[in-house]
């Protein structure tokens, strides 16, 4: 049991790590719970580039899947559509902007930017593991566990974020 | 992962970004003495001001915030937490469950070099205008959140935010490490119920740690939207300040005590849980016998682990708080005397009618059992809600976790370094300044902070600049002097440390046995200081349980690893 190759270990290290992101959210979930009770709630629409947006890191999940059975070329593919994710969402916070929802609006929207921006940090430390993943395909089992695991974590935020 | 030849060749390699687990753990442990020194020297400040107020016109008020805010921040989190959880864990887990290095070694070097910049962060906010953080190590808004708030809110609590972001993305690898290393690489016949108890607190505390820093890291990073961008996550409606009034809306200041203690709280056990570990680890080797109550420790362990992320509330007891959650809090809170009552009467069982060596590792390790005993006593009274609306903010609170997790964790963290040093180095500490250190650090610090319970009890205020203005704590103010020169006499016991450590570590004897305190964890079975790869051979297949000691006929101790005996054996392990 001590010297497993890697690509038998249960990534072990991971499933950690996310345990320790889900903790991380949900403390963000506790704040947003208490804050939403507050006198001040004023809860906004989402933009609707959001939508398109989740879309597209639902393709990105498809994507790593095929990028496990077919190689690196999906690979690639998966990068683009976590790229395209994160940079719809700052066109997402530009839509805000432009209806004139800044950060500080309101608390909504505070967390609105908050958790898209937390979100998106961690997304891209997704597309950073699948450089580390390239060309190495016993590593893109454990970095598809974590691109789904981001999936999860939007599709959860998303609902957070939307039902007021 | 590393193998037993091979390793790096170059000075930098080697020494500077290794990889491998025992040089980490030593960069580790060099630079938590460091900050020490700083956080030691900023103490015999706040000590000077508190004895003699006249003499500290040097020191303003805003100053002296500041120097009590990183006092506290550098002992929790550059200190203790650098020493006791990422230095010693580094050093020892691998070498006492039998693997070749961490599970991760690049990580475990990362982590390393993402805490050197965020001491430097921490220490730089000396430097910057308006001084260091000043809002204590807790860190509470609006006084945080506000950068024009005091001098000390400005760049100095930006830098202070980010240093402790970096602190907790280097703690959040080293504890990935520890959880996947002692649950993955364990050598061949490791079971769980074999482990020393040493890796089973680095275990829980691993664990507690990846769950309850999250919450500071959420805290943070609303705390830095609040002071830079405007939000209002903490800000609430109506502040005034310079004649204005702030455009904050709705925030909630008591939002961020919940998070900062939801992580605050399990941050005890995460420091004090490894010490209790070294302690039981040097009490055997000391006592020739096993610790008493193996398994009654480790679900012990385990419960206290699980009640430490349900109380965090005691520590906010006078916020207007629900007076049925605070019984809540106070009664589970109480409850956690239940497994540490266990874990202390094992501590103590562990010496009854043994046969005591009295090296200077066992003598800290004593140590350790009284300060677990005083600082847990008073923690039955701080987690009381109606006792602790007296005692909030007193110095009956500093008394307390400075014996909590200052007294215990550092006893502990001398008993390691004295026990594991002729590993580390292949040398021999001077025994006879280690004894000396040992009383000039005890005594005192045991004496100072039950002062401080006292001084508490007559109503003395922490955090406060100068005491000598008020009357209510005329009774206990002659204690002030003794205090202070209680604080100068231990700081002047650690450069006896300082000297012995880096002393011996140089020139000190050579040691002649790799096992030179008959000990019987894996460790031991390693060549003195053990190579890249720890055993230049194959992984020691272990045998038995890891305190072997006075079980055979005509053997004192049997190794983990050692094979079956040779003489016919009537009791086994």
């Amino acid at each position: 049991m001590s010297r497993l190759p890697s690509n038998q270990r249960p990534p072990l290290g991971l499933l950690a790590f996310m345990a320790s992101v889900v903790m991380l959210f949900s403390a963000f979930t506790a704040a947003y719970l208490v804050r939403r009770g507050g006198t001040d709630w004023q809860p906004i629409a989402l933009p609707w580039l959001l939508w398109v947006n989740t879309a597209v890191l639902a393709a990105s999940s498809v994507a790593i899947e095929l990028a496990r059975r077919r190689g690196r070329a999906w690979s690639v593919a998966t990068g683009g559509f976590g790229l395209a994710f994160v940079v719809g969402q700052v066109f997402a916070w530009r839509q805000l902007a432009d209806a004139g929802m800044y950060l500080p609006t309101n608390p909504h929207c505070s967390f609105l930017y908050l958790l898209t921006a937390v979100h998106g940090m961690h997304v891209l430390g997704g597309v950073g593991s699948l450089l580390w993943a390239f060309g190495r395909p016993w590593r893109i089992g454990t970095v598809a566990l974590y691109w789904h695991f981001m999936g999860a974590v939007w599709a959860y935020l998303l609902l957070l974020l939307g039902t007021v | 992962m590393s193998d037993a030849h091979g390793g790096p060749k170059t000075f930098l390699g080697k020494y500077v970004f290794s990889m491998d687990h025992k040089v980490i753990g030593i960069q580790y442990l060099i630079t938590a003495m460091a900050m020490a020194v700083v956080a030691g020297l900023l103490a015999l400040v706040i000590r000077t001001q508190l004895a003699f107020p006249g003499l500290g016109h040097e020191v303003k008020p805003e100053t002296y915030l500041s120097i009590v805010t990183m006092h506290g921040t550098l002992m929790v989190f550059f200190v203790i937490s650098l020493g006791l959880v990422s230095g010693f864990g580094n050093w020892l887990i691998p070498l006492q469950v039998g693997a070749r290095d961490m599970a991760y070694p690049l990580l475990n070097m990362l982590s390393y070099w993402v805490t050197v910049p965020a001491c430097f962060l921490m220490l730089a906010s000396f430097f910057v205008e308006g001084g260091a953080a000043a809002a204590g190590w807790t860190s509470y808004p609006p006084l945080s959140a506000l950068p024009q708030a005091v001098p000390g809110s400005g760049l100095g609590t930006t830098l202070w935010l980010l240093a402790m972001a970096l602190f907790i993305v280097s703690i959040t690898m080293g504890s990935l490490n520890y959880l996947t290393t002692i649950l993955n690489c364990r050598a061949p016949g490791m079971s769980m119920m074999r482990m020393p108890l040493a890796v089973w607190t680095y275990l829980i505390s691993s664990v507690l740690g990846l769950l309850a820093f999250p919450a500071l890291t959420a805290a943070a990073i609303m705390l830095l939207f609040d002071r830079h961008l405007g939000t209002s996550f903490f800000l609430p409606s109506g502040m005034v300040f310079g004649g204005h009034v702030l455009p904050n809306m709705g925030g909630t200041p008591l939002l961020f005590q919940h998070l900062f203690w939801f992580l605050g709280h399990p941050e005890v056990y995460v420091l004090v849980l490894p010490a209790i570990g070294l302690t039981f680890e040097v009490l055997a080797a000391f006592t020739r016998r096993p610790p008493f109550g193996y398994r009654s420790s480790v679900y012990s362990m385990l419960v206290v682990a699980v009640l430490s992320v349900i109380v965090w509330g005691h520590h906010m007891f006078t916020t207007g708080m629900d007076p049925r959650i605070g019984e809540y809090f106070s009664v589970v809170t109480v409850m956690i005397t239940i497994p540490f009552a266990v874990l202390g009467l094992n501590l103590v069982a562990s010496l009854w009618r043994a046969d005591l060596r009295l090296a200077a590792p066992m003598m800290y390790a004593i140590g350790v059992i009284s300060a677990v005993g005083i600082g847990g006593l008073g923690g039955l009274y701080l987690g009381t809600a109606a006792s602790d609306m007296y005692f909030h903010d007193s110095y009956f609170v500093v008394g307390h976790f400075h014996f909590t997790i200052g007294t215990v964790t550092f006893l502990s963290l001398f008993a390691g370094i004295t026990f594991w040093f002729p590993k580390m180095f292949g040398r021999k500490l001077n025994e006879t300044a280690s004894q000396l250190h040992f009383w000039l650090t005890m005594v005192p610090m045991f004496t100072m902070f039950l002062l401080m319970h006292y001084q508490g009890m007559g109503g003395l205020l922490r955090r406060t600049y100068d005491t000598s203005v008020y009357e209510y704590n005329v009774g206990s103010r002659w204690m002030m002097v003794p205090i202070s020169v209680l604080a100068f006499v231990t700081f002047g016991a650690q450069l006896i440390f300082l000297a012995n450590f880096f002393g011996s570590a140089l020139f000190g004897k050579k040691v002649e046995s790799d096992n030179p305190w008959q000990a019987t964890t894996l460790e031991w079975s390693t060549p003195t200081p053990p190579p890249h790869g720890n055993w230049p051979g194959a992984v020691p297949v272990v045998e038995r349980g890891p305190y072997d000691y006075a079980s055979h006929p005509g053997a004192d101790y049997v190794l983990q690893a050692q094979a079956q005996m040779a003489a016919p054996v009537g009791a086994s392990a």
